[in-house]
C-alpha cells in the first residue's frame, strides 16, 4: 500500500484551516486518483484525530468555493509546483511511477498536461 | 457493423473523471433520469469503490459494482461488470464511476478487447466528463484530454459545472481552449449545468433533494419539499434535459 504524506498540522488548526492552507497540494493529490479514504490517512497523520472521509469532502468542497470566491478561479500552476511538497504527490515516489498497474504512462501524461509548459521553456500549452 | 445511436437503447455511457468531487455522480444521476423519463430502459451501475452514492438512489435500481481492489483494477471484477452491460443490451447503460479508478479504468479498457467487443455488438460508447472552473478546474480539463488520447470512444460529452466559479481555464471558455479544438470531432457536445451557486435557497433545496436520494420525479410528490423548491428543481431538470436532447437526440430515435 502506497503512503500519502501530508504538511503537519499548525497548532490548533482545525480541518476547513487546514485544507484551505494546502488546497494547491491536495487539489495536486486528487487530481492522480488519490481515494478520500487514503486521504483521511494521511490526514490522521498529520495531527488531526480520526477524520470521516465526509469531513474531508465536504472541507475540500467549502476550500473551493472560498477559493473561487476570492476570485482565484484559475488553477494555478506555481502553487501546483510548490517546492516544500517536492514534485512527488506520493512521498518518495512520482505518482506517475507510483502506479505499477500499467497506468504509469497514462498518469505521467496527465501530470504533464496538469503542469503545463515551465515558465521560460517556450513550449505550447498542449492543455489550454 | 454499425453501432447505435448516442441516445437509444444499447448505448453505454460511463461517466468519468480524474478528480474528485466536481460532480460526477450528479451528471450520472441526471443522465440516468433523463433516459428513464424518455421512457427508456436505463441499466445503472455505481461502481464507486468509496461506497455507493449513486446506489442510494433507490429509484434508479443502479447496480452498485466495484471493480477496484487496494487502488487497483481487479479484472475479474472489472469483467464481471461487462458481462452485465453486455446483457444490457435492449437498455441505456449509465455507469457511474469514481476518480480512483480513472487511470486503472482507462489503460484497462484502451489495452483490452472490451471496445471492439462493444463495437462488434453495435454498442456506442459514450464518455462524460464534468469541468469545473477554479483550483482544480485544469485538473479536470487534462482528464478530459487523457481520455480523449487513451479511449478510442465514439463521442465524448462535457459537463460544465460552475460550482466552484465560471468553468475557464487560464482565463480562456472550454470552447476556446487547444483540448476543445482537439477533440471536436468526437464532441459531442456540451451540457452546462444551471449556476444555483449564487443562490443560497436553490442550493439548500437541491441539497434536501440529493440528501434524501431523491430523483427530480420523487421530490415533485414530497409534501415536505416547498412548492418554490419543486418549481425551481423542475427548472434544473428542464434546463439539463434540453440539453441532452441537443447533444443525444431523440432517445430511441
Amino acid at each position: 500500500m502506497r503512503s500519502l504524506t501530508l504538511p503537519p498540522r499548525k497548532i490548533q488548526q482545525n480541518l476547513h484551516a487546514y485544507v484551505r492552507e494546502h488546497l494547491p497540494h491536495l487539489e495536486r493529490v486528487l487530481c492522480t486518483g488519490v481515494p478520500y479514504t487514503a486521504l483521511a490517512e494521511a490526514v490522521l497523520a498529520a495531527g488531526f484525530s480520526k477524520v470521516p472521509i465526509r469531513s474531508i469532502q465536504n472541507a475540500v468542497y467549502q476550500a473551493r468555493k472560498k477559493q473561487s470566491t476570492d476570485g482565484c478561479s484559475v488553477v494555478s500552476r506555481g502553487a501546483a509546483d510548490q517546492p516544500q511538497y517536492g514534485s512527488s504527490v506520493w512521498r518518495g515516489e512520482g505518482a506517475a511511477e507510483a502506479g505499477n498497474d500499467g497506468t504509469a504512462g497514462l498518469r505521467r501524461r496527465f501530470e504533464e498536461l496538469v503542469r503545463g509548459p515551465r515558465p521560460g521553456s517556450g513550449e505550447a500549452d498542449e492543455l489550454v | 457493423m454499425s453501432v447505435n445511436a448516442p441516445g437509444a437503447s444499447g448505448s453505454i455511457h460511463i461517466v468519468m473523471q480524474g478528480v474528485e468531487g466536481v460532480g460526477t455522480t450528479f451528471a450520472a444521476l441526471h443522465l440516468a433520469q433523463y433516459f428513464s423519463d424518455e421512457g427508456l430502459s436505463v441499466a445503472v451501475f455505481d461502481s464507486a469503490p468509496g461506497g455507493p452514492g449513486l446506489a442510494k438512489y433507490r429509484a434508479l435500481q443502479a447496480r452498485f459494482r466495484t471493480f477496484m481492489v487496494d487502488e487497483a483494477l481487479d479484472v475479474e471484477r472489472f469483467e464481471a461488470l461487462v458481462e452485465e452491460i453486455r446483457e444490457a443490451s435492449g437498455q441505456v447503460v449509465v455507469l457511474d464511476t469514481e476518480s480512483s479508478s480513472f487511470f486503472p479504468l482507462l489503460h484497462h479498457v484502451s489495452s483490452g478487447t472490451v471496445l471492439q467487443d462493444f463495437e462488434e455488438f453495435g454498442r456506442c460508447l459514450i464518455v462524460h466528463c464534468p469541468l469545473v472552473g477554479g483550483v482544480g478546474g485544469r485538473g479536470t480539463l487534462a482528464a478530459l484530454a487523457s481520455a480523449f488520447e487513451t479511449l478510442p470512444a465514439n463521442g465524448f460529452i462535457a459537463w460544465l459545472n460552475p460550482v466552484f466559479g465560471p468553468v475557464a481555464f487560464d482565463g480562456r471558455p472550454f470552447e476556446e481552449t487547444k483540448t476543445f479544438a482537439r477533440m471536436k470531432d468526437k464532441l459531442l457536445g456540451t451540457v452546462r449545468l444551471p449556476e444555483i451557486s449564487g443562490n443560497m435557497v436553490h442550493q439548500m433545496g437541491m441539497r434536501q433533494m440529493t440528501s434524501r436520494h431523491l430523483t427530480h420525479k420523487e421530490a415533485m410528490s414530497v409534501a415536505a419539499i416547498s412548492l418554490w423548491d419543486r418549481q425551481r428543481f423542475a427548472g434544473t431538470r428542464r434546463e439539463i434535459y434540453g440539453q441532452l436532447l441537443a447533444v443525444l437526440g431523440r432517445p430511441g430515435s
